[in-house]
């Protein structure tokens, strides 16, 4: 049967690394959940295929609550429901009214995802969407490089090690590729800071 | 043990096999005999394996897969899937199945490093077109976004097929009509990319031609680079998103030269030989 897999973002790592020492490969956990906050809270693994010695494997790892489904059942939009949360593909677009929760921005907006803190009518709050930060925050997508938008607190900011990738956050700025080097501290420097961001040549 | 005693048909039955239609399995075979391919066959459960170092070949339904091999004619390749989560599942009887989550396979970086043309040719069936399924996906060897032979069914049933020759060279892109592949029908999809020759590329879909046109870039072999992203039933697509296909694919030819209408025709009715 098929079965999915949910566990706190903080523990991808070590999940991931448990699971690839125990022979069943790298990255296992890919799928970030976002439920309230601009960083994803659950990363989310999708197994469509009967493999017992897989699961017991993965309901051995620390926080993971294993949800069981039908062969071939799509399992990751009840998985989402069941924790209350959305993942990148199925976050409606930002546009007219929006409650709070995950949402991808029109091309107008830039694209990109972004989670809505309290309910309100894009009509109404036309501003660019970076501008109405009491609304709005930008998502953090784990592993993608999009352009640099300035962090309010440590809950939309850029990290040296990203709690879902294990790797450093990358922007672009000002045509640049920037790879965030502060350590142990949430990065809401703006990128041309030494000893902050690390310059790797021209934006992609 | 005691061999059984002849049977008087026994003549006959060979002679049967002898003279009757090669099943299509044969002509196949036979008709790609000589040349470079590249067949997948998920109705042949010997070609499978649990896990990505073949260990255990499937033997179930819902049997994950972590190796699929070609069959036949050339030295095997291998499709890979080493992390357990992202193994598509066997149907137990003829294709392997995606969610559009994260289900897909690699096959050898090199396979389009430095070729001619490539054809393929696949039976699908979507569950959902909800987003874009990818088929099959080579990207250059410098950028993994930048598609060599990249097809895809698109959200809109329309089929969509990007290739391009050189590294750095624009890409080029054929899109059919919308509506051609519905959620749930199985459908054969095929192409083929003429790179060294006029830059030919086309499209057929359930074997009528639906799209074709002239690649851009100057006419020879693609580079002769790894692919850096060379992915079945995933793509990443420009702007580094990836999607995978959601449903059932079987059956699959791919060759690196052009099948006339008759090979192809043989080719579409081999992959679509059994319903998804």
């Amino acid at each position: 049967m098929s079965f999915s897999v949910t566990i706190p973002a903080a523990n991808i790592v070590s999940a991931n690394a448990a699971l690839q020492a125990a022979g069943w490969g790298p990255n296992n956990f890919s799928v970030p959940l976002w439920t309230n906050g601009a960083l994803p809270s659950i990363a989310v693994l999708t197994h469509i295929g009967n493999d017992p010695g897989f699961r017991a494997a993965c309901v051995a790892l620390p926080g993971a609550v294993v949800r069981d489904f039908g062969f071939l059942a799509p399992s990751l939009p009840a998985t989402a429901i069941a924790v209350s949360g959305r993942w990148g593909s199925n976050a409606p677009l930002l546009q007219g009214q929006v409650t709070p929760g995950l949402y991808r921005a029109v091309p107008a907006d830039g694209r990109g995802l972004w989670m809505v803190i309290q309910a309100f009518n894009r009509a109404v709050f036309a501003n660019p969407l970076a501008d109405i930060p009491a609304l709005v925050r930008k998502a953090k997508e784990p592993g993608a490089v999009e352009p640099w938008v300035q962090p309010l607190d440590q809950f939309d900011a850029y990290f040296t090690v990203n709690a879902f990738t294990g790797q450093p956050d990358r922007v672009t700025h000002n045509g640049r590729l920037w790879r965030s080097i502060v350590a142990n501290v949430a990065n809401v420097w703006p990128p041309g800071n030494a000893g902050i961001w690390a310059d790797e040549g021209p934006a992609p | 043990m005691t061999r059984p005693a002849p049977s008087p048909f026994d003549g006959f039955r060979l002679l049967g096999r002898r003279g009757g239609a090669p099943s299509l399995s044969a002509q196949v075979q036979a008709a790609l005999l000589g040349t470079p391919d590249f067949v997948l066959d998920m109705s042949d459960r010997l070609t499978m394996w649990l896990e990505s170092t073949k260990v255990t070949q499937v033997s179930v339904a819902a049997d994950p897969v972590g190796a699929l091999r070609t069959k036949w004619n050339n030295a095997p390749f291998d499709l890979g899937q080493g992390t357990a989560a992202s193994r598509p599942a066997w149907n137990g009887v003829n294709a392997i199945a995606g969610d559009n989550v994260d289900k897909m396979m690699a096959p050898p970086a090199s396979l389009l490093q430095n070729v001619p043309v490539f054809f393929w040719s696949e039976v699908v069936k979507p569950a959902s077109l909800a987003a874009d399924n990818p088929i099959i996906s080579f990207s250059d060897g410098v950028s993994a976004t930048a598609p060599r032979f990249r097809l895809m069914v698109l959200a809109t049933g329309a089929v969509q097929f990007s290739a391009a020759r050189l590294d750095g060279e624009a890409t080029s892109t054929l899109t059919t009509a919308a509506g051609l592949v519905a959620a749930g029908v199985q459908s054969v999809v095929s192409a083929q990319a003429d790179y060294a020759g006029g830059g030919d590329y086309r499209i057929w879909v359930d074997g009528v031609l639906r799209a074709n046109g002239t690649m851009a870039g100057v006419a020879g072999n693609t580079s002769n680079t790894p692919s850096l992203r060379q992915w079945f039933m995933s793509s990443l697509l420009s702007g580094g998103a990836r999607t995978e296909f959601n449903g059932l694919v079987g059956r699959a030819v791919g060759a690196f030269t052009i099948p006339d209408a008759t090979k192809r025709a043989l080719f579409e009715a081999w992959v679509a030989e059994t319903a998804l």
